[in-house]
């Protein structure tokens, strides 16, 4: 990385003390990476970023446990991206239940890890994150990928405009950013993400950019 | 303690005839009793209002044979529990009150000389309709002009006082259950309370696991307790091993009239029979222990010869026992997989977190090394690196062993998840590169069918891990024409299946678990060739519901 790009700033969010400690000593040795703080469970996470906000402090992407006491980390996770759209959440666990990978991809997590993960995965899911792609752990994706299986309603049903706008979901693209690189309305992308959700029989655009990347249609 | 009520007072009969009637009053009585008239005016036309008070408000039954054991006389309680009045009663053959397999012992009980008494005995009446009443007999003999005459008294151990005693006995259990015994002591007090009430020899509840094998085991009666559960350990007799236990796993009580004949003809039983050598027994009951549909165990009674078969009242009675022990042994189980949870979360929480810091911290090690320009092949790099390959074992170890304490493990996370992580820490373990390849999609299978799939796939990489010696297995699952069909295989050093060490490697047990969920098992192997373990069974994917997210 260039000399003048700011390193990616990640707040800990994990009620086991000992995981901070360790995920902190591991990534102050990655230079494009530095922790700008921590806490112990989701209400403390969103007091302490909250409070670092006036100084130009936001963190770039939270490193999220989900299962902790008081506030949890899926309704931290919504909290943090309704909140703060321009803060990522990566969310990093001990359970791979689809149930709990569901609600945190649908709370806006931009990865999901688990805690047998190497040292490594985890670097490699911040940076994913900040370039605005979803990395997933190898179990959890397969876990979706069967609960993604949608009937074969083959890609081509989509109009070539539709294939466009499902490429740039799965790059994680807003409407709004759609509608700029599309030029076109930001209503008219809106109604385009319907459409392609409509056709594939999904719900999400999280699904819609699972399916896109299991389809190979990620490129416009 | 075959019969009686431990709780009431057996002493005296009753007052009104625990002394002999006069002969005359005899004489009296049994002239009258020809005549279609109530027992009450009989008495009474006697000149003897406070015996006549007597019979008919009496609540036991009270008969008088003759020689030749027919009735006489039987008063209003006598003539319900029979079912017959008094005029159609008279003349009849007393032992055709009773069932035909138990005549027999009636009749060994009648008294047969003046002063005769007869302790107190359980026996069934069966009306003329075929009803039932079991009742505990008791008898003296009398001289009624001048001829062996025998009163016979019934008290009714049904209805009303049954109840009683089955509310006792459960109010009893149910304590039990509350207090702190183990769920052995609790499992012998239920068995207590059946013997105790009932004609039975001996009772013992035994409580098996998922390969029907004796887990726990409570009884009371039996001569030889220990040495009868060992017999029965020893040749690990399992429920379907039992006359009968095609029906006891359908749910079914069994009732076995002739039981020890077959018992001591079996070679799985013979060696328990002959525990029971000295005790008086003859018939036997079984009554499944249930709970939610699945079987926990049996509850086995004996009964002593001249009873083959218990009375309806008794069957009830036990059929209640059993679904107590059943609670007891549920409850039990609902305790230690609690505790199981408890300490898959506590390990989760401890172990499981320090160890993934622990890797954490290992890499900030690797990475300052090489950010001091250390080498990495150095004794303190290759330690390091050992050090990050151990907490990485540990870590796989961990999560099958959380998995394996969590109840619901498999049902949340799938047959292929547990699987993975099954191959993982042997992987990490044993050093062999393990391989797990099957469909993504959920399998349509019933949690009962995963469990039983998992532990014979972890059954067989166990196997691998010890004995195979290879490089690699790889474990696959397809699906095709409706079959499921599971393969572990190795390229270890294989054996001979002929040779007869095959017990040693848990394939019998494998074979069982198979047997259970109704699929087939080969295994093939020979020296120096490693060895395929195949498993088969009819498997049809339904489509998956629409809510599930598509």
């Amino acid at each position: 990385m260039g000399a003048d790009a700011r390193a990616i700033r990640v707040f800990l969010v994990d009620d086991h003390r000992i995981v901070r400690s360790g995920v902190a000593a591991y990534l102050e040795q990655v230079d494009d990476i530095e922790v700008i703080g921590e806490a112990g469970d989701g209400r403390q996470a969103l007091d302490r970023i909250a409070a670092g906000e006036p100084g130009g402090g936001l963190p770039d992407v939270v490193l999220m446990d989900l299962l902790m006491p008081g506030l949890d980390g899926i309704s931290a996770t919504r909290q943090i991206r309704t909140r703060w759209p321009s803060v990522e959440v990566v969310a990093l666990t001990s359970f791979a239940e689809e149930a709990k990978v569901r609600s945190a991809l649908e709370a806006g997590a931009a990865g999901y890890l688990l805690k047998d993960a190497d040292a490594d995965d985890v670097a490699q899911a911040i940076r994913a994150a900040v370039a605005g792609q979803m990395h997933l752990d190898d179990g959890v994706a397969r876990l979706l990928a069967d609960s993604l299986r949608a009937p074969r309603r083959p890609a081509d049903t989509l109009t070539p405009r539709e294939r466009e706008v499902l490429a740039l979901v799965a790059r994680g693209a807003s409407n709004r950013q759609i509608a700029e690189t599309l030029v076109v309305s930001e209503r008219t992308a809106r109604t385009h993400v319907s459409a392609i959700l409509a056709k594939l029989d999904l719900v999400s655009r999280t699904q819609a950019a699972l399916w896109a990347v299991r389809e190979g249609n990620t490129s416009a | 303690m075959r019969c009686g009520y431990p709780r009431e007072d057996r002493t005296g009969v009753s007052p009104a005839l625990g002394s002999p009637l006069s002969a005359e009053l005899s004489a009296e009585l049994s002239a009258e009793l020809s005549a279609e008239s109530s027992p009450l005016a009989d008495a009474a036309a006697l000149g003897l209002p406070a015996l006549a008070e007597v019979l008919a408000r009496d609540e036991d039954g009270i008969t008088v044979l003759d020689a030749g054991r027919r009735y006489v006389y039987a008063n209003p309680a006598a003539c319900q529990m029979l079912g017959q009045p008094v005029w159609q009663l008279h003349g009849l053959d007393f032992l055709a009150s009773f069932r035909r397999q138990e005549q027999a012992t009636v009749l060994g009980h009648l008294p047969t000389k003046l002063g005769d008494t007869t302790a107190p005995f359980a026996c069934v009446l069966v009306g003329p309709d075929g009803a039932e009443r079991e009742v505990e007999c008791s008898a003296f003999a009398i001289d009624m002009a001048g001829s062996l005459h025998c009163v016979a008294i019934f008290r009714d151990r049904t209805g009303d006082r049954a109840a009683a005693r089955t509310a006792a006995a459960l109010a009893q259990a149910t304590a039990q259950l509350v207090g702190a015994g183990t769920t052995e002591e609790i499992l012998v007090g239920i068995s207590r309370h059946a013997v105790d009430g009932t004609r039975a020899t001996a009772v013992g509840i035994v409580v098996v696991d998922d390969d029907h094998k004796l887990t726990i085991s409570g009884g009371y009666g039996f001569i030889d307790a220990p040495r009868s559960r060992q017999a029965w350990t020893a040749r690990s007799i399992g429920l379907t091993d039992l006359p009968g236990g095609d029906a006891l796993l359908a749910g079914r009580t069994v009732v076995l009239p002739n039981a020890r004949a077959a018992w001591e003809a079996s070679p799985v039983m013979a060696g328990f029979a002959a525990t029971l050598t000295g005790m008086d027994w003859q018939g036997a009951v079984y009554v499944p222990l249930s709970w939610e549909g699945q079987r926990l165990g049996v509850f086995g009674v004996y009964l002593p010869s001249g009873v083959p078969e218990p009375s309806e009242a008794e069957l009830a009675f036990y059929t209640v026992l059993a679904d107590q022990a059943a609670v007891a042994v549920t409850n039990a189980r609902l305790a230690a997989s609690l505790e199981r949870s408890r300490l898959a979360r506590e390990l989760h929480d401890s172990v499981s977190q320090a160890l993934f810091s622990m890797t954490m911290h290992v890499r900030a090690a690797q990475l300052s090394m090489v950010k001091a320009e250390l080498d990495q092949t150095s004794p303190l790099g290759s330690s390091i690196a050992q050090l990050a390959e151990l907490a990485r074992g540990a870590l796989a170890e961990m999560r099958v062993l959380i998995f394996e304490l969590r109840p619901d493990a498999l049902a949340e996370e799938g047959l292929m998840t547990a699987l993975r992580k099954q191959g993982d820490a042997l992987a990490a373990r044993e050093q062999v590169a393990i391989t797990v390849e099957g469909p993504e999609q959920g399998l349509d299978l019933a949690v009962g069918v995963e469990e039983h799939l998992y532990r014979i796939v972890s059954e067989a990489l166990h196997n691998i891990a010890k004995h195979a010696r290879g490089a690699g297995a790889t474990v696959r699952l397809t699906s095709d024409a409706g079959i499921l069909r599971v393969t572990v295989s190795d390229d270890g050093a294989g054996f001979d299946p002929e040779a007869g060490h095959a017990g040693h490697l848990g394939l019998s047990t494998m074979a069982e678990r198979a047997a259970t969920i109704g699929a087939d098992l080969t295994i093939d192997s020979a020296p120096g060739a490693g060895t395929t373990v195949t498993l088969s069974l009819p498997y049809h994917q339904r489509g998956r519901p629409a809510s599930d997210g598509r």
